[in-house]
């Protein structure tokens, strides 16, 4: 019988049992790391980076997950904070992301361009990085608006704005 | 303005997209890392809210029963410092420590904490 994350992070909170939290670490290596690589743009290195530390920072605080909400989403939390550090600590990455946040203000990429249909992964890079998060946490992990409010530490009416004004644009990109 | 309308198809095909652009990430190795890159988890570290509060009520409840003596001891040190006395400024070593051991320790549990 597969044991349920709660079972798994109970046993790691007793006993620090290293297996447990290695099968928690198995299960959830693939959503953590594809959300990191969105938000840095598929730079799988720094991702990678991130995601370890964001399953050691779990590992050190796993005292603080409350067992009503999903394991997943409280992981896409940590994620999030690890990455809006790692944006203070690269202030000259924040300027690179600040310039190239829309996608209107380049004009190769401008929706006058006839006969241009960007990629999705092209197009998700283009938005925001609040619409990105919101966007690749509901539309791509699953998560509800509420979760992922909780995950982002934002408004839920700022999450639903956010996941609206994104699809928008990613339609308006696409061509859809 | 949006100029297409809000169609249910384009909708769906827009989730369709987003849904086939996020494939599983291949593990390579990365569960190994993590498990090699965990810090041991000490019994004390859960613990040490508890004991760090503990150990400053003890010490606030030290300073609260001999606040008469301390302040005589900190007028003398200030006077001696005055006329040049470095063994009696040695003697503050041991005070400036334990504040800065203090002040580190709150600002490792405030970064602990988040």
């Amino acid at each position: 019988v597969t044991p349920s994350d709660a079972e798994l992070v109970a046993r790691v909170r007793q006993s620090g049992d290293p297996n447990a939290f290695g099968e928690l670490v198995r299960r959830y290596q693939s959503p953590v790391r594809g959300f990191l690589r969105q938000m840095t743009r598929g730079d799988e290195s720094q991702a990678d980076d991130l995601a370890q530390e964001t399953f050691i920072r779990a590992w050190r605080r796993l005292h603080s997950f409350r067992a009503e909400g999903r394991f997943s989403t409280w992981l896409f939390g940590i994620a999030t904070n690890e990455f809006r550090q790692r944006l203070r600590r690269d202030r000259r990455r924040l300027d690179r992301e600040s310039q190239t946040t829309d996608l209107e203000s380049e004009p190769s990429l401008a929706a006058g361009a006839p006969g241009l249909r960007l990629d999705v992964h092209e197009a998700l890079m283009g938005l925001s990085l609040a619409e990105r998060a919101a966007v690749v946490l509901c539309c791509q992990h699953g998560l509800t608006h509420e979760e992922a409010a909780q995950a982002l530490e934002a408004p839920l009416g700022t999450v639903k704005t956010n996941i609206l004004r994104g699809k928008e644009k990613l339609r308006r990109w696409l061509q859809l | 303005m949006n100029e297409k309308p809000d169609f249910p198809e384009a909708r769906d095909l827009l989730e369709l997209l987003l849904a086939d652009a996020h494939g599983p990430v291949p593990d390579a190795g990365f569960t190994a890392r993590v498990i090699v890159a965990l810090p041991p988890r000490g019994t004390l570290l859960g613990l040490r809210p508890v004991l760090f509060a503990a150990a400053w009520l003890g010490g606030a409840v030290i300073v609260a029963l001999h606040s008469h003596e301390l302040l005589g001891v900190t007028a003398d040190v200030l006077s001696q410092a005055g006329r040049g006395n470095s063994a009696m400024l040695l003697a503050c070593v041991p005070v400036a420590v334990g504040l800065g051991s203090l002040v580190w320790g709150l600002i490792s549990l405030a970064c602990e904490e988040h």
